[in-house]
């Protein structure tokens, strides 16, 4: 005889009204920006935002600095990250999980250790203030090939050693087996990657000194004197893309993430 | 002939694969690989790293940023975990029934993960009067943020977990007569093991990225209560004691590793399991 409701009563319920209030926060916060952006005080009108899309050039140039700088690190992380995992994939050796273990300490690692060595090194190669150093190390974090590693562990090895036998070259069963297995990881790894680019702070404060450089993300604590208004439709703007792409992509975002621990 | 020239073609294929293979590895090293080395070197220096890490553990700052990290995981991780893991059965059992509300509302948990930390600090200025947010009670705003930000990622990680639980094993406990969902969770909670473990792993590294609205909203010199590791490293750099910075980032390093070691040791060995 089939239980219907739940077993667990007064703490499903709890959760429930917890989730629902989850909501409702995101809910009142965008609300909030939104609002903020129209003007309160002379009534509802839209003219901040003509005055900062017509009014104010910089921020066209913060947003394609982000712009520029989120999609060359997508583009960086995704060659490197589906060429890394793959042939750790592909190859098992003698130090694999050792050296799987050390990307996973990589990746873990909050910025603020490594990033007096590493500020050293973009200095070396002379890309202080300039935008490669703020992507090139990006474009190497090792998230990229931990995450794609572990959807390819999902695809049974066999067909790999299969394809092997009849005598498919690497880049054969990288195509047409791994890759297409992978597809909900790899626009995982997009979305995640491009929601964290875009919102990069201490790396461009530290690296670029240019302010025509800057990224929208670290404009806005320079425009001390805006008013709320003004600063509440910049933020907006700076919000949209990401919004939007989330929109575009949740189904396998929340498949992605979902998948993303292997059980055997 | 034929057959000679399909051999050909894999070997080519393998030396294609080796040489852009070294582009993420030489990458990964510059940038990463050999940073970590140049910490361990530098903190070695003076003394044989007598005097750095000496310097380390008489700094005040050091133990502040030390115990206020620990004292935020505590607190933090588990708050979240047990919210985020309420929510997940919530969610299984509003999927199970086929109800769409469930199934659309979903993503929507996702949404604080995706707001960028600017703009969160902006609210919360606009919000809070100056005088809260310089004093300790800022803590609690960030704790809010904290679970705000990250319960639809953790939800879905260990919704994950309990999807992967093998159906026949709840229908045998059900059918020997495990009661209430209580007696479930001794069945249920050990299968998702490995998924609470990545899920406390990337709470963890949840609360290093909460810095940054830390950062956002209370500059360089934040209250004590929530003077974080990051802060020391960065106030540091200003101060040019580049021995300390490094002799931390091996601190860390180890630390960092010990939690991957443990939480991962019995995995990579007894199931032949990564993660």
């Amino acid at each position: 005889m089939k239980r219907k409701g739940s077993n667990g009563g007064a703490a499903y319920l709890v959760f429930q009204i917890v989730g629902i209030v989850g909501i409702l926060a995101t809910g009142a916060f965008l609300l909030y920006v939104i609002w903020q952006s129209i003007g309160m005080e002379g009534g509802v009108t839209v003219d901040h935002y003509w005055e900062l899309l017509l009014k104010t050039p910089e921020y066209w140039v913060f947003f394609w600095n982000s712009f520029k700088i989120s999609f060359l690190i997508l583009a960086g992380t995704l060659t490197v990250a589906l060429i890394g995992a793959f042939v750790l994939y592909r190859y098992r050796f003698r130090g694999s999980n050792l050296l799987f273990g050390l990307l996973v300490l990589l990746m873990l690692m909050p910025y603020q250790v490594l990033m007096l060595p590493q500020l050293l090194m973009i200095h070396k190669f002379q890309l202080f203030n300039h935008l490669a150093g703020v992507i090139l190390p990006n474009v190497f974090s090792s998230f990229g090939i931990v995450l794609l590693l572990q959807y390819m562990k999902k695809i049974p090895f066999e067909s790999v050693e299969a394809a092997q036998v009849d005598g498919a070259g690497d880049i054969l069963i990288f195509g047409k087996i791994v890759l297409p297995q992978i597809k909900e990881g790899v626009i995982t790894l997009a979305i995640l990657n491009l929601v964290d680019t875009w919102n990069l702070v201490e790396q461009p404060q530290n690296i670029l000194t240019d302010s025509r450089l800057y990224p929208l993300s670290i404009s806005f604590s320079k425009y001390e004197t805006s008013s709320i208004e003004a600063l509440s439709a910049g933020n907006l703007i700076f919000l949209l893309p990401i919004i939007l792409l989330f929109f575009m992509g949740k189904d396998y975002l929340v498949d992605g993430i979902s998948n993303t621990v292997v059980k055997k | 002939m034929r057959r000679k020239r399909i051999f050909n073609r894999k070997q080519q294929d393998k030396k294609i694969i080796i040489l852009l293979a070294l582009i993420p590895f030489v990458g990964i090293s510059l940038f990463y690989l050999f940073p970590i080395f140049y910490s361990i070197f530098v903190s070695l220096q003076e003394n044989r790293g007598g005097n750095t890490y000496w310097w380390l553990m008489k700094s005040e700052a050091f133990w502040l940023a030390m115990q206020n990290t620990l004292l935020t995981v505590v607190t933090m991780v588990p708050t979240l975990l047990v919210i985020s893991m309420g929510l997940a059965f919530v969610a299984e059992a509003g999927i199970k029934r086929k109800s769409r509300w469930w199934g659309a509302t979903l993503v929507l948990h996702m949404i604080p993960f995706i707001i960028p930390s600017t703009i969160i600090a902006f609210v919360v200025n606009s919000l809070f009067d100056n005088m809260w947010i310089q004093s300790s009670k800022v803590f609690w705003i960030l704790f809010v943020i904290y679970v705000w930000k990250n319960y639809g990622y953790c939800m879905l990680i260990l919704l994950g977990g309990i999807r992967n639980i093998p159906q026949e094993t709840l229908e045998a406990a059900r059918v020997d007569g495990a009661g209430k969902a209580r007696i479930l969770f001794r069945i249920m909670l050990p299968q998702m093991k490995t998924f609470i473990s990545f899920c406390i792993v990337m709470e963890i590294v949840a609360v290093f990225k909460l810095f940054r609205e830390g950062y956002l909203l209370c500059g360089d010199y934040p209250n004590i209560a929530v003077y974080f590791i990051q802060n020391f490293i960065n106030n540091s750099l200003y101060a040019m004691s580049f021995e300390k910075i490094s002799a931390m980032a091996v601190v860390l390093i180890l630390v960092f590793s010990a939690i991957i070691y443990a939480l991962y040791h019995s995995e990579l060995r007894g199931e032949s399991y990564e993660a």
